[in-house]
Formats: structure tokens, sequence, C-alpha cells
């Protein structure tokens, strides 16, 4: 690893996550402390989506940076204004992770020296590249499995966890994305987006447990739209990327 | 072909009189701000092209003769469900952009009140370091 510093931002984002960061945000400590003594500079900061519970206070209390929005704009623009803040930052890497305890803070460790040893673009804490215990309802399994197999056909990557929320992402992508950021479910079209636009994007094997408290996203009627407004926007990013051929990588 | 909408004195005054009403209305919203000129003129334009094939017969025949419709009161529907579709169409786009707007004004609020905070703090341990010098 080089002398120079290298700066990191850890971005949360979280609507109505409080009693998720309680249990969560302890953790943190030892992985940030790990990290300052590897030479990273560390910025955490949980994005606060319009949460109309302590999200934001308990974040704030925790010392970390909180950025809320006025009101809720949906996890897309949580992340988002992430990239935003990243970029403003000047960070040279990236982290997102979820609020709502399926990520284990502890990994952190291990994406990042991955990342270090093997530098890519993205790199992903996946659930299904092994076997790790991980329970998933056969739903929600087909449609990942539905999705990685189009992300395939489309840009002839083998991505096994394309909705996994854990992930790593050097300069050159954080910046490609905080300007080029996708407007409704970010998971498939920045990988399309990336791949398409040359980057690489590896996949490394980790835990994840079951959200600790509340609801997902993905478990309203939202759901049932989910998969045909993806193919949609997958459709739509192909066009692009077939519009913009010729033009300027990341 | 020739089977228009025989248009009476009555029905020429009575949609020339709501016409007018309607243009009128739409200049008050316009006097109180509550719409933009660009969406009164293109309301504006739509009335008195509604209101002009009613009162002149040629242009109505015209319209109707354009259009391949066989009656003036078909021609009429089909013109009208045209242009719904178009304004909702157009409104469509214009909300489909104010959210954009409106998501990336509320995204730079949030990160630069926090920027604004940070500010603040680091000026705050900066005027009681300085104090306690």
């Amino acid at each position: 690893m080089s002398q120079e510093k290298k700066r990191l931002s850890i971005i949360i984002p979280a609507y109505n996550e409080a009693q998720n960061l309680k249990m969560l945000l302890p953790r943190f400590t030892s992985v940030l402390k790990e990290m300052q003594k590897s030479g990273f500079q560390t910025d955490m900061a949980v994005v606060n989506d319009g949460s109309s519970d302590e999200t934001a206070e308990i974040a704030s209390a925790a010392g970390l940076t909180v950025i809320s929005h006025p009101f809720n704009l949906g996890y897309s623009a949580a992340v988002h204004t992430g990239f935003m803040h990243a970029m403003r930052s000047d960070s040279d890497l990236l982290l997102t992770i979820d609020a709502d305890g399926q990520h284990n803070p502890e990994d952190i460790l291990l994406l990042v020296s991955d990342f270090l040893q093997h530098p890519v673009d993205l790199l992903i804490g996946s659930r299904f590249l092994e076997d790790r215990g991980y329970r998933k309802s056969l739903l929600r399994f087909a449609g990942i499995t539905l999705f990685s197999k189009i992300i395939r056909l489309v840009t002839g990557a083998e991505i096994r966890d394309v909705t996994s929320g854990f992930r790593l992402y050097g300069k050159r992508a954080l910046r490609y994305l905080a300007k080029n950021f996708p407007q409704d479910y970010p998971e498939y079209e920045t990988l399309i987006i990336l791949l398409k636009t040359g980057c690489k994007i590896k996949e490394l094997p980790l835990s994840m447990n079951q959200r600790l408290y509340g609801t997902s996203m993905h478990s309203s009627w939202k759901a049932v739209v989910y998969p045909f407004k993806n193919l949609l926007i997958i459709f739509v990013v192909l066009l692009r990327t077939l519009h913009r051929k010729g033009e300027a990588t990341p | 072909m020739n089977q228009f909408l025989d248009v009476t004195l009555r029905a020429k005054l009575i949609v020339g009189g709501i016409g007018l009403i309607f243009i009128i209305f739409l200049l008050f919203l316009l006097y109180k701000k509550k719409l933009t000129a660009n969406f009164a003129l293109g309301w504006i334009g739509i009335t008195l092209l509604a209101v002009s094939a009613v009162i002149v017969p040629s242009l109505m025949k015209f319209l109707t003769r354009f259009s391949g419709v066989r009656f003036g009161a078909l021609a009429v529907s089909l013109y009208a469900f045209v242009f719904i579709f178009a304004v909702l169409i157009i409104f469509s786009i214009k909300i489909s952009q104010l959210s954009q707007q409106t998501r990336k004004a509320a995204q730079m609020l949030g990160i630069l009140e926090m920027e604004i905070e940070r500010m603040k703090k680091a000026s705050e341990q900066n005027e009681s370091s300085g104090h306690i010098k």
C-alpha cells in the first residue's frame, strides 16, 4: 500500500432504521480504528432519507456525519447523495452498507483488503458466491437469479448477487456514478452502466444476516412492480449505451 | 363526406361564450401567477382553435376532411382525444422533470446543511480554543 493516506467514505442509506442503527453503529468503532491504523482516512455518513423516527439523532449521537433529506426521496436518491458527498470530500473509495443489519461491519476490512490486493472498479459483497447459510425466500432468490442471467446475457459478466447493497467502489466508478446515478432502482443499472463503460466488477463471498428490525423496502406492494420496472430500465440502459457508444468512458 | 354538424347560431354563441369565459379565466390565472405564460399560451391557442372550428364552418369542414372521419362530431371527438392525450404526455414529462429537479435540490439541501453544521462546529471550536489562549 502506498504511504499516501487514502480517503474512504462509508455511506449508510437509512429510512426509519433507528432500531437497527442502535445495534449496528457500535460495531463500527473497532472497524474504523483498524482502518485508520491501516493508513486510511475514514468518513462515515448516514444518509437519513426523511425518516420520521430517531435515525438522524442516533447517527449524530454516534459521532457520524448525518446528511438529512428534507423528505423521503427513496433508496436510489439516498445512495446517490452518498456518492455526491464522497465526491465533494474527494474520497478515493466509497463503501455502501445497508442500515438493516444484513451486512457485518467487520467484513469491511475483508472487502478493503481484497480491493487493495486486486484493484477493481467495484467489489461486491456476495451472499450467493458460496453457501454460507444465508436464508432467502424462493421467490426472491428466483428473481435475483433471473436478473443475474439477464445481466450476464447483456454484458457477458457473471455476477451472482446483483442486488447486494454491500459494495466498495473505486475512484473511477465513484466519480462516474456521482454524476450519472440511476433514478429508480440502482442495483442492476449501476452494474450494467459500469460494465458497459469498461469497468471491472468482482464479487467477494461474505456471510450476511436477516434484517434485524422492521420490513424491507422490497416487501410492500412495490415488489410486484419491481421486476417489470427493472426489465424496462435494463432495456433503456442498453439503448442508451448503444447510443453513447464511442463516448468517453468514466 | 358532406354530413357535417349543422351548427346553429345559438350553438355558436354558447361555444363562443364558453371560450371567452375560459380565456378570461386563463388570463386571471396568469395575472395571479398561478399559471405560467407557456401553459397559458397553449391553452389560449387551443381554445381559439376549438371556438373557430365551431364558428367558421369551412374550418370545421377542412378539419373533418383532413382527419378522414365521416361525421363532424366524430372529428371533434378525435381531435379532443388526441389533444387530451398530448396534454397528458406533456404533463407527465413536466412532472418527471420537476421530480428530478426536486430530488436534486433536496439532496443538495441535505449535503449543504451538513457542511454548514460542520463549518459551524469548526468555527465554534476555533473560537473556544482562541478564548483559552
